[in-house]
């Protein structure tokens, strides 16, 4: 195969919100969804415009820095940790409680992996050594256990409610 | 957007899940039947303990002689294993020490110092350690074995045993990991006088790795990681070793070394070691007129809880009771018959079933599936 294949510039995305956006092969490669229609034949990388209907043009370029900064600090020296600390910090910071989920979800649609372990890391954390009461609200939850029930598993496992303060 | 975000798919919900501690765990099983149904999933527990288990290890402590408790470093009730009362085994191995979650196994009478070898339960994996070339015919030996977090272990081999006079300079026996080998190096007493004899057969603690060795009058500390150091604490006061031997406890519990013994008149006390050498009394404990627990032994410390004593009988026959200090109240540890499996407590069901399957794979038969408990 003498023939270089032609240098690929972008992959164009269309969130469902707004307009077109063009990533790098190598930021769209991590994104499993996008990866499989790179890789179906019909694919055209000059012309084809992915749609993703169920990502907001928030979300999609919230992801899009995540992945752009990490590739990028992956490739300088061992001493970027703390920046990297600080910029996960500061991407966070600006997430409100839905819109950490709503992005988890467009992570989980577009199947990155990197964002996907950053944000279920982010919401453990988020929830841990929180209450029962604090769960079922982050989650929107429904109780559906009678009360009794729930007395029975708090009961069983009265080691791990030890100490623990319901609001 | 059509997909509501409330609506979190099983396996993303269980991909947070994976990550937060077990004891938090467990109070989200309150959450929902839906949380509920995530985390008992067979292969939620798999996902939750192959990548749990690495961030922190088990624990092991020794309720009875034969009788082992298993817990998780910081979270997590604890397992009783517990040996057949009718079935004796061809054992071919016996369990003589524990540390991090591995196990010192001995192929023939420990106190002797011939042939150990080191189990990971959760890997199967063994270490045989070879033959130390120092060992003394007729020697007798206390044997202490301490793993860190980061894989390196020590046994120690000291001379032990009544016959075995108090002297200012032990000859201790040490295999170290990194260098797969035995090294014989001198141990100074400082406080001669205030040890005794090592009593043969009794294993010492490790604890936040050293080792501490109950001597017949004082406890000796180890750092088998450090060359020579040696400490001397004395026992706290109005106990003895003979008391803390025959129906007390040695152990750790929430992060410190703790003594229990249960005095003539059968009133039970807890002390905890603060500084490395004050014995601070946490609990007076007289049971209820009525209960069983003078004819008690305490056999192991609750690792999390500061008000729970595990106690037993002689032989065991009753079972294992836990008496909370605080409500006064015994508890008894449900009957050991069949697998009683607890909703809930998966991931040491898991870790449990990991540990006697790998015992019996390996022979060592006397930890049983069907004559275990757990809870």
């Amino acid at each position: 195969m003498a023939k270089t294949p032609e240098p690929k510039r972008t992959i164009s995305l269309k969130p469902c919100d707004g307009d077109v956006i063009e990533v790098s092969p190598m930021i769209a490669k991590q994104m499993q969804t996008i990866q499989s229609f790179i890789e179906d034949d019909s694919f055209i990388a000059t012309t084809t415009i992915i749609p993703l209907p169920n990502v907001t043009a928030f979300q999609l370029s919230k992801i899009i820095d995540y992945l752009n900064y990490h590739s990028n600090s992956k490739a300088v020296a061992d001493n970027v940790k703390e920046s990297t600390k600080k910029f996960d910090e500061e991407f966070l910071k600006e997430l409100e409680h839905d819109k950490l989920k709503e992005l988890l979800h467009a992570a989980n649609y577009l199947n990155v992996k990197e964002v996907l372990d950053f944000l279920c890391q982010a919401v453990a954390d988020l929830i841990q050594d929180k209450s029962v009461k604090f769960v079922r609200k982050f989650f929107g939850v429904v109780n559906d256990y009678s009360v009794e029930e729930e007395e029975d598993i708090r009961r069983t496992h009265a080691w791990a409610f030890e100490g623990v303060e319901e609001d | 957007m059509a997909t509501d975000i409330n609506c979190l798919s099983e396996a993303l919900l269980q991909e947070i899940l994976v990550r937060i501690p077990f004891r938090f765990l467990v109070q989200c099983e309150c959450v929902s039947k839906g949380f509920m149904h995530a985390i008992s999933s067979l292969s939620f527990r798999t996902m939750f303990f192959s990548r749990q288990q690495s961030s922190f290890g088990a624990l092991f402590h020794f309720v009875a002689s034969d009788v082992i408790m298993l817990s998780f470093h910081l979270e997590g009730p604890p397992i009783l294993l517990l040996p057949s009362p009718k079935k004796r085994y061809a054992v071919s191995g016996e369990v003589c020490g524990s540390s991090c979650g591995m196990i010192l196994f001995c192929d023939c009478m420990y106190s002797l110092g011939r042939t150990y070898h080191i189990y990971n339960p959760l890997n199967k994996k063994r270490i045989n350690i070879p033959v130390s070339p120092y060992l003394v015919r007729l020697g007798c030996y206390a044997v202490g074995f301490v793993h860190t977090t980061d894989g390196r272990f020590r046994v120690v081999l000291i001379e032990a045993g009544l016959r075995t006079p108090p002297r200012q300079s032990y000859k201790v026996q040490r295999f170290i990991s990194e260098q797969r080998r035995w090294e014989w190096i001198p141990l100074l007493v400082v406080d001669l006088n205030d040890l005794g004899y090592l009593p043969q057969g009794l294993f010492p603690k490790a604890f936040e790795g050293k080792l501490y060795f109950m001597g017949s009058s004082s406890i000796l500390e180890y750092d088998p990681f450090v060359n020579s150091y040696c400490n001397v604490i004395p026992y706290p006061e109005g106990t003895d070793y003979f008391r803390v031997q025959s129906r007390g406890h040695f152990g750790h519990s929430c992060g410190s070394l703790r003594m229990a013994d249960i005095d003539p008149d059968g009133i039970a006390r807890v002390w905890e070691l603060q500084h490395g050498q004050i014995w601070q009394l946490l609990h007076t404990v007289v049971f209820p007129d009525d209960s069983a627990a003078s004819l008690m032994y305490i056999g192991c410390f609750h690792p999390y809880s500061d008000n729970i004593l595990y106690m037993h009988d002689f032989d065991e026959s009753e079972g294992i009771m836990m008496y909370n200090t605080n409500t006064m109240e015994f508890t008894e540890v449900p009957a050991n018959t069949g697998r009683r499996v607890y909703r809930g407590h998966i991931v040491l069901c898991s870790l449990f079933s990991c540990f006697l399957r790998a015992i019996v794979d390996s022979g060592f038969e006397h930890l049983k599936a069907n004559n275990s408990i757990l809870f």
